[in-house]
């Protein structure tokens, strides 16, 4: 098994950053994130661990090792891809079996080694079937048992599960889960999807614009997010944002209504406001609470089931909508009035001109 | 805007029965979605209702008037593809304007203008008329090309997985972009899909198409909440909803092999060995709860944490709010809303009400 | 050669020194790209090493000459000679490498550690493609290719020389590669002459209205009675091709488009069938053809040869621009029919920009086999549309060889083909786009 340590690691292309110099520890036996949207420099990243791409600056270590110039089959790393670029004129026992013959590996070795994975996907049954024929799934499944089987020091994942239906993603993405706690292997995961991001991560490290925005817990990134970014991209349908004004304890919004912040923020408000200032109120939909005698007028611009759950989207002012859970059982015609309160302990708030978050303590 | 009907469309590729039977009717201004999977036949039919594809059976009615023998041209439809929409060489404007250009409309230059102003300001994408289209990132483009259907005020609406090949994010924001741009405009859409949320939430009426074959037709609560079918039920519904065999013994359902007992609502009528259908919000962990198990892993949303419980040798998903700090192997007591319960005969057909 | 007695004929001195400065000016650059430096100043600075390398191998030959008879195989000092000169340009190389610094300040955020190369990496490249030794290693294949291609031109390069020789040049042996440059040959080929008599000869020795060509024909003693029948059949070369190939591809396109967007029924077999007429030889039919045509009144017209031309190259025409137009998407047209265009009007508007790269690919391919073609065009023909490929070899006929008009009609046959195809040098890159939507 493996720790992974990147070094002020950069890319460029030319003069365009891809990745700008971060700098990132992977612990043996964890298994990080790499999250973000399209062109965020995630693959990219991965891409450098596997040797795939040269770095323009910095150093890559595995276990220590400086690997930065290895080639990549000199790393001990497994490549899973999303395409799955399974050999399309071999069965899936032989793509499985073919990294182990590059390696010269004994034929009783190699067999034993095929079974032994096969049965930890359960993919027995389709061992001889060639990947034309086999559904999604199953084709990942064999690019799975086809990195499995090296037992390399780490596992590099490029969004594997993207080619895959919606159904076959969640089914999949618990067993590369279970799969991962059973083998207890480093691996670093891509994906743009932040469900699968938060569902599957010990650590998650969002990225943005060549940037690294926060690498957290999953529960950090969705309960204090360090910026903007993050707020929003993280969480279905991200984090609520409203701008307003704070003064004297109370954030006063668009059409003239005022939220009066919770007491525990008021110190660290005031400190980071100067005492009047504009700021971004950020909150969770299971965060608004809805109800007849609360603090924040809106109106209903729409609902929608989720199945166990209804999303309402609330109307502040003209420019702004924010989404609120709410139980199936309330019904929500659209243009009635409402009101809804905020949970004290689940409010967050950001700094417009920086767009990081607001620590809730006073620094000194 | 129109209504649809199809009836009794049927369709084949060489020995492959795309589409069988195929029936459903769309209202005047609605959103109906076609929901399944891959190779479902959910864009057959969409090709059929377009006239790209000749039906080997059945009629495709406009505002009740058979339209089987039109030419594409002629159904006076708009269509949004799932990818390929948009021409590379021209600008966003030339792209725009394209269907208002053709030999059928010979719009004059100045209605040209004045309209694809008013659609590119619609979609927030009027910095970009000037731009050529290649070079323009996924979600702008998917934005032109539903440009390109709006320009024409069509009878309908057809599209084909428009948001599928789009990043997650960016799917959201579109998707409640388009549900917005449908209700003002109150046009009939027919949208297909493979996403069930994107189905719930945006559909007025949804159509769950297996193997082409049309399963169920309702309101996203009719599919949600009475699933005809365990192929329905396992469709919508993140997570997936339990699905476990079951056997009926005096007043109790048991399922085999695990510590799920429970008693059969009154009102019921169950064969012996049933199906069993649980949605993971209906799984509720209580200290005090009846029924036992471990916990097999867990994967916090943030919003709430999937729990998988092991019993016996079974695994039952159960959806908690919140974050929560049980572990994998820890013993855990729950119990099972019985008024919410979903039960499938053998064949996977909804029964016992 | 230069006044030094050199073993070996004037052309291989000729051919090893160029040889030198290919090697030095195409491993150079690789070493000064891989420091950040323009890839020019390293072929500069490459060829010159290069030429003094090679200078030093002729001058080692003449040397080393000697040797030869104390081992008694001159290979002995040629050998000798060619290690050294390798050597000077390795050497240049390893000093390159080690002290020129690298370009733009060069403070590369590597870490020091280990291997890697000095200059930072800004284009996308697998690790080892970095690596300098892979790189040096794909210098030395790259020189070996293009020593090669020097090679195979060889042919074309002295044919082109030929052309410009006099006669007892165009002859000698062992063969010139210093000449003094005459028109004498072209003028042979395109003009039509008849011997003088000497007292002719004097006559037209004393005129002072004599045109160049008549000038140098009066050295040879004889004087140019009118054009030669070059030009006409360049002319005929031309027609025909050229309608042939625009029939064959315009047809071909509209083939190649029902067969990818319509189902054919029979389809398989059609296509198949199709390229079956590429696999016959055309030599086997030539008497049957022949005696059709000859029946046909066909025979030695121009419309004869358009017409069998354009069948031969329709076949191998819609399977190559099948090919292209599978690739377009055919979403775009039916985009398109929706909006109310014709299919014609689609395909006008939508597939025709889209396949261009496919049909300038074809035209050059149908041209060239057409332009080329030799046996028909000398089995069909006699006077009227006789093209230029049997043409050309007719003027050996009997008597003295004419070798330079041979040449210089070979090389003035050459360039319509060579324009064609620069001409098209653009469309024939194959990285079309389509606008795909396309995540991350």
């Amino acid at each position: 098994m493996a720790t992974i340590e990147l070094i002020k690691v950069e890319k460029k292309f030319g003069d365009l950053h891809a990745v700008k110099p971060m700098d990132l520890t992977i612990h043996d036996g964890e298994f990080v994130v790499l999250l973000g949207p399209s062109g965020c420099g995630k693959t990219t990243t991965l891409r450098m661990i596997s040797g795939l791409e040269a770095v323009t600056g910095g150093q890559i270590l595995l276990n220590q090792r400086d690997v930065t110039w290895e080639k990549p089959s000199e790393r001990d790393i497994a490549f899973v891809f999303q395409f799955f670029a399974l050999y399309s004129h071999m069965t899936a026992r032989q793509n499985i079996a073919f990294p182990l013959q590059a390696e010269g590996e004994k034929r009783e070795v190699i067999r034993q080694r095929v079974e032994e994975v096969s049965r930890l996907l359960r993919m027995e049954h389709v061992l001889d079937v060639r990947p034309g024929q086999l559904s999604g799934g199953d084709q990942q499944r064999v690019a799975l048992a086809r990195a499995l089987v090296r037992r390399p020091a780490a596992f590099l994942m490029d969004e594997p599960l993207g080619a895959l239906d919606a159904d076959f993603r969640e089914t999949m993405r618990a067993e590369i889960k279970r799969l991962h706690i059973d083998q207890h292997a480093t691996t670093v995961y891509v994906t743009h999807d932040q469900i699968e991001a938060m569902a599957m991560g010990d650590r998650i490290v969002v990225m943005s614009d060549a940037v690294v925005q926060q690498v957290s817990t999953p529960a950090q990134v969705y309960h204090d997010p360090a910026n903007l970014f993050v707020a929003r991209f993280i969480g279905s349908p991200g984090m609520n944002l409203v701008q307003g004004r704070y003064a004297q304890g109370a954030l006063h919004l668009a059409d003239g209504a005022a939220y009066t912040v919770p007491d525990e923020w008021v110190p660290s408000l005031n400190a980071a406001t100067g005492g009047d200032g504009d700021l971004i109120l950020g909150f969770r939909p299971e965060a608004a609470v809805v109800g007849p005698e609360s603090q924040i007028p809106a109106r209903v611009y729409a609902a929608d089931l989720h199945g166990g759950y209804t999303m309402l989207h609330l109307e502040l002012d003209p420019d702004t909508i924010i989404h609120a859970r709410t139980t199936r059982e309330a019904q929500y015609p659209i243009n009635t009035p409402v009101r809804f309160d905020l949970n004290p302990s689940m409010v967050r708030f950001f700094d417009p001109a920086t767009e990081a978050a607001i620590s809730p303590e006073v620094r000194a | 805007m129109s209504n649809v009907t199809l009836r009794h469309i049927t369709k084949r590729f060489k020995d492959v029965t795309a589409l069988d039977d195929v029936s459903f009717d769309i209202k005047d201004g609605e959103f109906f979605v076609l929901l399944g999977h891959t190779g479902a036949g959910k864009t057959t039919t969409l090709r059929v209702i377009a006239g790209l594809e000749r039906q080997d059976a059945g009629d495709v009615l406009f505002d009740d008037e058979a339209v089987n023998t039109f030419a594409p041209a002629d159904r006076d439809i708009a269509f949004v593809f799932q990818q390929y929409s948009l021409y590379p060489n021209m600008t966003v404007f030339d792209n725009l304007a394209f269907p208002l250009r053709s030999p059928l409309r010979k719009a004059p230059a100045a209605e040209i203008q004045t309209r694809v102003t008013e659609v590119a300001e619609k979609l927030r994408i009027t910095h970009l008329l000037d731009r050529k289209t290649a070079k323009l990132s996924g979600g702008e483009m998917q934005r032109v090309s539903i440009g390109r259907a709006i320009v024409r005020q069509p009878r309908i609406y057809l599209m084909d997985e428009p948001l599928s090949n789009l990043d997650a994010k960016l799917r959201e924001a579109l998707r409640i972009e388009l549900q917005h741009l449908q209700k003002v405009e109150g046009s009939t859409t027919l949208f297909v899909t493979h996403d069930q949320i994107e189905a719930l939430t945006m559909a007025d009426r949804i159509a769950v198409l297996n193997a082409g074959r049309i399963v169920q037709i309702g309101t996203p609560y009719d599919i949600y909440d009475r699933p005809a079918t365990t192929f329905v039920a396992q469709l919508v519904g993140i997570p997936r909803i339990n699905l476990l065999e079951a056997t009926r013994e005096n007043g109790t359902l048991y399922v085999p092999d695990s510590t799920v007992r429970l008693a059969i609502p009154p009102g019921k009528a169950l064969p012996e060995t049933f199906l069993l259908g649980i949605r993971p919000e209906d799984v509720r962990l209580a200290s005090d709860g009846p029924l036992q198990g471990e916990v097999a892993l867990t994967e916090p949303l943030g919003v709430e944490t999937v729990i998988h419980i092991r019993s016996g040798k079974h695994t039952l998903l159960s959806i908690v709010p919140g974050i929560t700090d049980l572990k994998i192997g820890d013993p855990i007591a729950f119990d099972i809303t019985q008024d919410r319960l979903h039960t499938f005969d053998l064949n996977g057909d909804r029964v016992g009400e | 050669m230069f006044g030094l007695d050199i073993p070996l004929p004037d052309f291989w001195i000729v051919y090893f020194f160029i040889f030198w400065v290919l090697v030095g000016s195409t491993t150079t650059p690789v070493v000064f790209r891989h420091k950040g430096h323009h890839p020019l100043l390293g072929v500069a600075i490459g060829a010159l090493v290069g030429a003094l390398s090679g200078i030093v191998f002729m001058l080692l030959l003449e040397a080393l000459e000697p040797l030869a008879d104390v081992f008694g195989d001159p290979l002995v000092g040629i050998l000798i000679s060619i290690i050294v000169s390798a050597a000077i340009i390795l050497a240049l190389l390893m000093f390159v490498r080690r002290f020129v610094p690298v370009a733009g300040g060069g403070e590369p955020q590597v870490i020091e550690t280990g291997q890697g190369p000095r200059a930072p990496v800004t284009y996308s490249a697998r690790v080892d493609k970095v690596d300098p030794g892979w790189q040096s290693v794909q210098a030395i294949r790259a020189s070996v290719v293009i020593m090669l291609a020097a090679l195979t031109l060889i042919p074309v390069i002295w044919m082109a020389m030929t052309a410009f020789k006099s006669y007892p040049d165009a002859v000698a042996s062992p063969p010139k590669v210093l000449f003094d440059p005459t028109m004498e040959g072209i003028v042979t080929l395109m003009t039509k002459r008849r011997n003088l008599e000497p007292d002719e000869i004097v006559e037209y020795e004393a005129r002072d209205d004599l045109n160049w060509a008549d000038q140098i024909m009066l050295k040879s003693g004889k004087a140019i009675i009118g054009q030669s029948e070059y030009v006409t059949r360049l002319r005929n070369s031309l027609i025909i091709a050229g309608t042939s190939t625009v029939l064959s591809v315009s047809m071909g396109l509209l083939a190649a488009y029902a067969f990818s967007r319509f189902r054919v029924p029979g389809e398989g077999d059609l296509l198949f069938f199709i390229l079956s007429t590429r696999m016959l030889p055309p030599v086997v039919v030539t008497i049957p053809i022949f005696l059709m045509y000859r029946e046909l009144g066909l025979y030695d017209t121009h419309i004869g040869l358009i017409a069998l031309y354009t069948a031969f190259n329709l076949s191998f025409s819609v399977w190559l621009l099948k090919g292209f137009i599978d690739e377009i998407p055919k979403e775009y047209e039916e985009a398109a029919l929706v909006d109310g265009y014709t299919r014609l009007q689609a395909f006008r508007r939508i597939v025709l920009p889209e396949a261009v790269t496919g049909i300038a690919a074809t035209t050059v391919f149908c041209f060239i086999f057409a332009w080329n073609e030799y046996a028909f065009a000398l089995m069909l023909t006699t006077d009227k549309a006789r093209t230029a490929p049997p043409h050309i070899p007719s003027m050996i006929g009997s008597g003295v060889v004419e070798w330079a008009a041979i040449a210089a009609g070979s090389l003035f046959f050459l360039i319509p083909v060579i324009i064609v195809t620069f001409a098209l040098r653009k469309y024939l890159l194959r990285g079309v786009t389509f606008g795909a939507i396309r995540q991350g």
